[in-house]
C-alpha cells in the first residue's frame, strides 16, 4: 500500500492509534483523472491515513483510525465529488469473509446490468438516427425517401434526445460533478464531444436563422453524438465483462466456502448455516464433502485435496490430530473435525482478504500513470480547442467541419486505456497468483520481485523437507529387520517427536504391520522405553541406552545424520540412520533459477559439512553455512550491499529478520499466519519450484503492464494528431477509443493459462 | 575384572530386565553383560565395587540375589 503523509495530529507524543484497512466497492470512476480523484477526496476526510484506489477492481483501499473517521463520512465526501462508496452490508464488519467477498461482487454485478440496459437503450434509438441520416445519401434511394431533410432531421432529433438524456445522463452527471470542482475527467471529454454536436445540430434543426442555415438543408450531426455514447457504452461493457473476468480469482476463492455445516450435538447432527459457528464446534465432514472450517481431526482418517488453497495436486492424508483447512475437499474417510478458526478468522477468509487488498493496491509505476493522467485531460481540452481555433481560422474551414475535428480530438484522447493499463495487469497476475497457491502481499511487490538477482533459501524445510527420513536400518546379527522395526514403531507411534515420526513412516513405507504398545515411557531428549507385546523396547540416543547399562558398537556418523539406537529386552537390536533429505523439487527448481542468470545461495544455521551435501544434491553452489538466525539478516544485508537484489525464501517463522531485511522476501509456509503478515510473496505449497513460478509470474505481469502502457500511449500519441488533422471523424473516435479500453484488458487477461482467460480471448479478440 | 552370574529371585518380565538394568547400569565399576529374566551376568572390578554393593542395587530395583 502506498503510504501518504497524515495530516499532523495534535499531539504527536500519544500512541498510534489502532487503525483498520478497508477495501470498499467505488461506483462510477471511469478513467485515471477519477482514481486520483476519489483519492484525495478520501484523504482529505479527517482519519484516513491512507488511500489507494484500484480502477480495474473499482476499490478503494483506505486505511483509517475508525474512532476519527466513520464510514458515513467518507461516503458522503465522495458522493459529493460524483461518486458512491457502496458500504458493508454489515455496520463495521468489514473484517468479515462475507463483508469481504459479498459487496464487491453485487456491486459488479449491478453495474453489468445497468450498463447492458443502457446499452440496449442506447442502440434502439441510435439504429433510427443512422437510418434518417444515412439512407437518404445513398444513390437510388434518395429518388423514392418519402421525407424531407428538414423532416429527416427532426425525427433524427427526437431520437437522439433521449440517447443522451438517458444512456448518456451518467457523461454528463459526471462532468457536472467534475465542474463543481473544477477539474475534467473522461466524462468532460466525452459530454463535451457528444454534447456540442447535439447542441450545434439541435439549433440547426430548432433555430436555423439563427445559425444562419436553411432548414431544408442544415447539416447535421445527430448520428455523431449518438453513435459516440453508443460505442462508448459497449466498450464500458466489454470492458466491465472483462474485467468481472479478472476478478475471478477472488470469486473462485469465495466459492470454496460451503454455506452450512453439520454439527454433532449432543442430540444429533444439525445443519447450521456457516455463520453461526464457533470456535470449538465439532463437525461432521462425508467423503466428497467440503471442509467448513479450519480445525483439527478428532478421528477419522480420509485424504483430503487440498489443491484449491495450495496449488498443491497431489491429496494428502489426514488423520487424527491433523490439522485440516476450511475450502478443501474431503475425498475417502468421514471427518471428524473440531472448529480451530471461524469466519474472518479462517485461513480462506484471511487469503481472500489479502488478495482483495493485493488487487486493489497500485504498483509504483501506477504513480507515475496516475500523474500524468491528472494532467492529460485539461491538455486534451486545450489540443481540442487549438483544432477548432486552427481549422476555423486557421484554414478557414466551415465551423461545422472545424467542430467535427475538435469533438474527434476529444473523444480520441479519453484516458480510459490509460488508467486501466496497469491495475488490469496487476489485478490479473495477483489472481493467478491465488490460484496457483502464491499470495501476494501486493503489486509493488509483484512487480519488483522480476528485478531479483539472487535467491538465497533457507536450507531446513525450504530446501529440504525440514523432517527427518531413515535413510538407513542396520540390524546386529540374528535380528530379523522387519520384526525389529515393527517393534521399534510400535514404540514411536505415540511419540510426536519428528524423529519417532519418521521411524513410524518408514515402517508404514516398508508395509510392516505395526502393534500397539501396552506402555510407553517418553524420556525427554532422549528417546522412549515402550513394552509392545511382553517386548521391551528402548529407543533414542547413545545416552538412553547407557542409563540401562546397553553399550552399542562405536560408529562414525556422516554429517548431517541423526542416529537412534534400537534395544530389545535389553540387547542393541540395531539402528536408524535419519537425515532430512532435499524436497524432491529442490534440484529442478535451483536449475530454473541458475538458469535464468539468477544466483542460488543456500543460508543455513547448520554445520558447513551438512551444508555441503545438502548443496551438492540440490545443485546449490554457493553456501552460507553455521549462521545463526540473528545473523542471517546481516548476510542478507552484505548480499545486498553487493548490489545484488535478494530474495528471500524461508518458513516465515524463525527466518523473520532475515525476511525483512531482503528486497523480496518469500514464505514457503503452508498458510501459517504469522508467515502471510510477513512475507510479500506467500507461497501455500511446499515446493521451491512455485519460486521459479512466483518469480515468473512477477516478469510477466510487469511485461503486460509495459505493453499495456505502450499501447495506451502509442494510441493517444497516434490518435490525437490523426484527429486533429482531421483524419478519424468522430464516430471512429469513439469507435476506437472503445476498442483501446478493451484490448488493455484482454492483453492483460490473455496467456494467463486458465480456462476462462482462453475464452475471454476467443469470444473478444 | 571378574565375570559373574548371579541369580535373582523375583524378575517375572521384560519390566522387570529393563528395571534391572537401570539400577545397575547406576553402579560403578560394573560392565552389564547380560540380564534376563531370573539371572544377570556382569563384569566387576572389584576394586571398585562389591558384591554388596551389587545386591544393593538389584534390592533397590525390588528383586533380591538368590543365595548361591
Amino acid at each position: 500500500m502506498n503510504a501518504v503523509e497524515s495530516a499532523p495530529t495534535a499531539d504527536s507524543t500519544q500512541p498510534p492509534a489502532q487503525l483498520d484497512t478497508l477495501s470498499v466497492p467505488v461506483q462510477g470512476m471511469t478513467c485515471a483523472s477519477c482514481v486520483k480523484r476519489v483519492e484525495d477526496t478520501l484523504l482529505r476526510v479527517p482519519g484516513v491515513e491512507a488511500a489507494s484506489v484500484n480502477l480495474a477492481s473499482n476499490k478503494a483501499v483506505i486505511r483509517l483510525d475508525p474512532s476519527r473517521a466513520s464510514m458515513r463520512e467518507l461516503a458522503a465526501a465522495v458522493h459529493a465529488a460524483g461518486y458512491e462508496l457502496a458500504l458493508p452490508a454489515a455496520s463495521g464488519a468489514a473484517g468479515t469473509a462475507t463483508a469481504a467477498m459479498g459487496v464487491p461482487e453485487d456491486a459488479s454485478a449491478g453495474e453489468h446490468r445497468e450498463l447492458r440496459r443502457d446499452l440496449l437503450v442506447a442502440l434502439a434509438f441510435t439504429l433510427p438516427v443512422f437510418v434518417l441520416g444515412m439512407l437518404p445519401m445513398l444513390p437510388g434511394v434518395q429518388a423514392w425517401w418519402p421525407l424531407s431533410m428538414e423532416m429527416g432531421n427532426k425525427l433524427q432529433l427526437i431520437f437522439t434526445t433521449p440517447v443522451l438524456f438517458l444512456p448518456g445522463r451518467r457523461f454528463f452527471r459526471g462532468f457536472l460533478a467534475a465542474l463543481r470542482h473544477r477539474t475534467a475527467d473522461m466524462n468532460t471529454l466525452v459530454a463535451m464531444g457528444t454534447g456540442t454536436a447535439y447542441a450545434y445540430s439541435a439549433a440547426a434543426v430548432l433555430f436555423p436563422d439563427l445559425l444562419g442555415v436553411h432548414a431544408e438543408h442544415a447539416h447535421v450531426y445527430f448520428d455523431t453524438s449518438a453513435s459516440i455514447i453508443t460505442l462508448i457504452l459497449l466498450g464500458r461493457l466489454l470492458e466491465a465483462r472483462a474485467r468481472h473476468r479478472a476478478a475471478g480469482a477472488i470469486r473462485a476463492l469465495m466459492g470454496l466456502q460451503p454455506d452450512t455445516a453439520r454439527v454433532r450435538r449432543e442430540d444429533g447432527d444439525v445443519d447450521v448455516p456457516i455463520a453461526s459457528l464457533r470456535v470449538g464446534d465439532v463437525v461432521v465432514v462425508r467423503p466428497g464433502e467440503r471442509l467448513p472450517v479450519d480445525g483439527r481431526v478428532l478421528s477419522g482418517s480420509s485424504s483430503v485435496d487440498e489443491s484449491m488453497i495450495t496449488g498443491e495436486p497431489v491429496p494428502v492424508p489426514r488423520l487424527s490430530g491433523d490439522a485440516v483447512t476450511g475450502g478443501t475437499v474431503n475425498l475417502d474417510g468421514a471427518l471428524l473435525v473440531e472448529a480451530t478458526a471461524v469466519g474472518g478468522a479462517s485461513v480462506l477468509a484471511h487469503i481472500v482478504r489479502m488478495v482483495d487488498e493485493a488487487q486493489g493496491s497500485k504498483a509504483p509505476v501506477q504513480q507515475l500513470v496516475d500523474r500524468v493522467a491528472a494532467v492529460f485531460v485539461p491538455v486534451v481540452l486545450l489540443a481540442s480547442l487549438l483544432t477548432l481555433v486552427a481549422w476555423y481560422f486557421g484554414a478557414s474551414a466551415p465551423f461545422t467541419e472545424a467542430m467535427l475535428h475538435a469533438i474527434a480530438v476529444m473523444i480520441i484522447a479519453c484516458p480510459c486505456a490509460l488508467g486501466l493499463a496497469t491495475p488490469a495487469a496487476v489485478m490479473v497476475g495477483i489472481g493467478i497468483g491465488a490460484k496457483q497457491g502464491m499470495l501476494i502481499r501486493n503489486a509493488e511487490a509483484l512487480e519488483h520481485a522480476r528485478n531479483v538477482s539472487t535467491v538465497v533459501m533457507d536450507k531446513t524445510g525450504t530446501l529440504t523437507l525440514g523432517t527427518p527420513r531413515v535413510q538407513s536400518f542396520d540390524v546386529q546379527e540374528g535380528w530379523d529387520a522387519d520384526a525389529a522395526l515393527a517393534l521399534a514403531a510400535a514404540a514411536e507411534r505415540q511419540s510426536e517427536h519428528p524423529l519417532a515420526r519418521a521411524i513410524v513412516d518408514y515402517a508404514a513405507e516398508r508395509a510392516v504391520s505395526v502393534g500397539e504398545a501396552e506402555s510407553f515411557q517418553n524420556v525427554p531428549g532422549a528417546g522412549v522405553l515402550a513394552f509392545v507385546g511382553g517386548d521391551a523396547v528402548l529407543l533414542g540416543n547413545r545416552a538412553l541406552l547407557a542409563s540401562y547399562a546397553i553399550r552399542p558398537p562405536e560408529r562414525e556418523n556422516p554429517a548431517g545424520q541423526s542416529v537412534m539406537y534400537l534395544a530389545i529386552n535389553g540387547d542393541f537390536a540395531g539402528h536408524f540412520a535419519l537425515a532430512d533429505t532435499p524436497r524432491p523439487t529442490s534440484r529442478e527448481a535451483v536449475e530454473a533459477l541458475h538458469s535464468q542468470g539468477i544466483d542460488v545461495v543456500m543460508l543455513t544455521g547448520d554445520t558447513e559439512e551438512a551444508a555441503r551435501s545438502i548443496a551438492a544434491a540440490v545443485g546449490v553452489r554457493r553456501v552460507i553455512a553455521g549462521v545463526r538466525p540473528e545473523q542471517k539478516g546481516e548476510r542478507i544485508h552484505e548480499l545486498r550491499q553487493q548490489g545484488q537484489v535478494v530474495a528471500m525464501v524461508g518458513d516465515g517463522i524463525n527466518d523473520a529478520p532475515a525476511l525483512a531485511l531482503a528486497d523480496v522476501s518469500i514464505a514457503m509456509g503452508g498458510g501459517s499466519g504469522i508467515a502471510m503478515e510477513a512475507a510479500d510473496i506467500t507461497l501455500l505449497r511446499n515446493d521451491p519450484l512455485a519460486v521459479v513460478a512466483a518469480l515468473a509470474l512477477s516478469r510477466r505481469t510487469v511485461r503486460k503492464i509495459r505493453q499495456n502502457l505502450f499501447w495506451a500511449f502509442i494510441y493517444n500519441v497516434i490518435g490525437i494528431p490523426l484527429a486533429a488533422f482531421g483524419v478519424l471523424t468522430p464516430m471512429f473516435a469513439a469507435a476506437a477509443m472503445a476498442f483501446s479500453s478493451v484490448s488493455v484488458v484482454t492483453n492483460a487477461l490473455l496467456g494467463s493459462g486458465t480456462p476462462t482467460s482462453r475464452n475471454a480471448t476467443t469470444s473478444e479478440g | 575384572m571378574t565375570e559373574r552370574t548371579y541369580t535373582i529371585n523375583g524378575m517375572t518380565c521384560n519390566h522387570c530386565v529393563m528395571s534391572l538394568r537401570k539400577e545397575l547400569a547406576q553402579v560403578e565399576g560394573l560392565e552389564v553383560l547380560n540380564v534376563g529374566i531370573g539371572s544377570a551376568t556382569v563384569a566387576m572390578d572389584e576394586v571398585r565395587v562389591s558384591d554388596e554393593q551389587l545386591r544393593a542395587a538389584v534390592e533397590r530395583a525390588g528383586f533380591s540375589v538368590a543365595a548361591s
